[in-house]
């Protein structure tokens, strides 16, 4: 489900041409400047004493990271693509090199009880969480894709109306107010089953 | 149950939709009703979710790209058995010729003919009045840039003369390093092909030098400095394309 022409991809392509396609979520620009960088940043984690398996888990923490900023409308790229996925990864890769030699130090001096209370609380917050995420997924299409569409991808209405074939944005925007009462009411029931779940636990 | 208008204002309020005047409503009711609290933490709770499953979704088209690349890097032929032992015996041969070579060659002090694999935007193969600086000679190579001209560096090792691709040196692509952290480049676009990199950009009246910081090759324009690769064995070119 593109909503553009398919341009041919290649070393010529310009930055800002493959950025506006990123930007209208096209999977071929996707692709290309994800596998266009990796090398960059294996060799740098492989060289910091990390792994094939950190290069991956790092890369694509990156991307995502890129990806969040490239949807941001006020965002905008000051540097090529390649140096803005190197910088993110390597201050990606040092904090997870100091949060190694932290968690050390710290698992002693953090009390028991206090790590108890911690859990319980996050885990609750954790399972509605999850609640949510499953909800919209036994909700299917065309919600899913347009509530992700909308809220993760933050693709404009008169874009959504066209990939899910409704007549206009404002056709779209009813569509997906329905969708999101769907979801909130699925969550909400669950919810409630869960914590009846648990008083009896 | 809260009211539809309710429902509508939480969306907008989240979604930083509401006027001024409206958002000053909200806020007052918001800082004294406890349902109205919750049911914003419930729908906040629940646009995560659906980003998370964004997220997630990403993710897995990131995965099938990862695969893919996996896959086109190594091919049945090349992971064969058979394929692998006459890949070693090639080294083998490969690295007794060159160990001969080396012998013979390796402390003369000629200019260095050979040159990393050449590619649409590379520059043309060295030739005899090719200038070559020594790295460890020179603190400091320095050449004067010219607008909308293409600026190649390559890098060879001192002692082999030998194009460092082959002897799988690395450099980075053009990341500021000033050690307080790192900044945004002004190079508005390069290439990077084996050991060759390519810069592309306005640089008139830029002063490009190539000198060791530190321990580590580093790439000056003006006075802005970016890390190539520690490599203490190493000569560099600096080349304008013609």
């Amino acid at each position: 489900m593109k909503l553009n022409k398919t341009v041919e991809l290649n070393t010529g392509t310009s930055e800002d041409e493959l950025i506006s396609l990123m930007r209208n979520n096209d999977d071929a620009a996707l692709k290309f400047v994800y596998q266009k960088h990796y090398n960059m940043i294996e060799q740098y984690v492989l060289k910091n004493s990390g792994s094939k398996e950190d290069v991956k888990d790092l890369y694509q923490d990156a991307f995502v990271v890129f990806y969040h900023k490239l949807k941001q409308p006020d965002f905008k790229m000051s540097s090529s693509i390649g140096t803005y996925l190197f910088s993110v990864a390597k201050n990606l890769w040092l904090k997870r090199l100091r949060d190694n030699k932290v968690k050390t130090v710290h698992i002693d001096s953090v009390s028991e009880m206090s790590t108890k209370e911690k859990t319980i609380d996050e885990n609750k917050q954790n399972r509605e969480f999850e609640i949510a995420t499953e909800e919209l997924q036994k909700l299917g299409d065309p919600c899913k894709t347009l509530l992700t569409e909308f809220y993760y991808k933050q693709t404009k209405m008169e874009a959504i109306a066209k990939l899910l074939n409704y007549t206009n944005a404002n056709r779209a925007k009813a569509q997906k107010y329905k969708c999101m009462q769907r979801l909130k009411k699925a969550v909400f029931k669950q919810m409630q089953v869960n914590r009846f779940t648990w008083t009896n636990e | 149950m809260l009211s539809e208008n309710i429902e509508i204002d939480i969306t907008k309020y989240l979604a930083n939709e509401l006027s001024p005047t409206a958002l000053k409503a909200f806020k007052e009711k918001l800082a004294n009703d406890t349902a109205l609290q919750k049911a914003v933490a419930f729908e906040q709770m629940v646009i995560d979710g659906i980003k998370q499953v964004g997220e997630q979704d990403l993710r897995v088209k990131l995965e099938g790209f990862h695969k893919e690349m996996n896959s086109a890097k190594v091919s049945p032929l090349f992971s064969s058995t058979g394929f692998k032992m006459a890949l070693m015996a090639a080294s083998f041969l490969l690295l007794f010729s060159f160990s001969l070579w080396f012998f013979n060659n390796g402390f003369e002090t000629d200019i260095i003919t050979k040159n990393t694999p050449a590619e649409n935007n590379t520059l043309p193969k060295p030739d005899e009045f090719t200038r070559y600086l020594s790295y460890a000679d020179s603190d400091s190579i320095t050449s004067k840039a010219v607008a909308n001209k293409v600026y190649e560096i390559e890098v060879f090792d001192k002692r082999t003369k030998i194009a460092v691709d082959q002897l799988t040196v690395k450099i980075y692509n053009p990341v500021e390093t000033n050690y307080r952290g790192i900044e945004i480049t002004p190079v508005y676009h390069y290439i990077y092909f084996n050991c060759v990199l390519n810069l592309y950009g306005l640089f008139e009246q830029c002063n490009i030098s190539v000198y060791d910081d530190a321990g580590y090759l580093s790439l000056k324009i003006d006075d802005r400095l970016y890390g190539i690769e520690e490599a203490p064995e190493l000569q560099v070119l600096v080349r304008v394309r013609e």
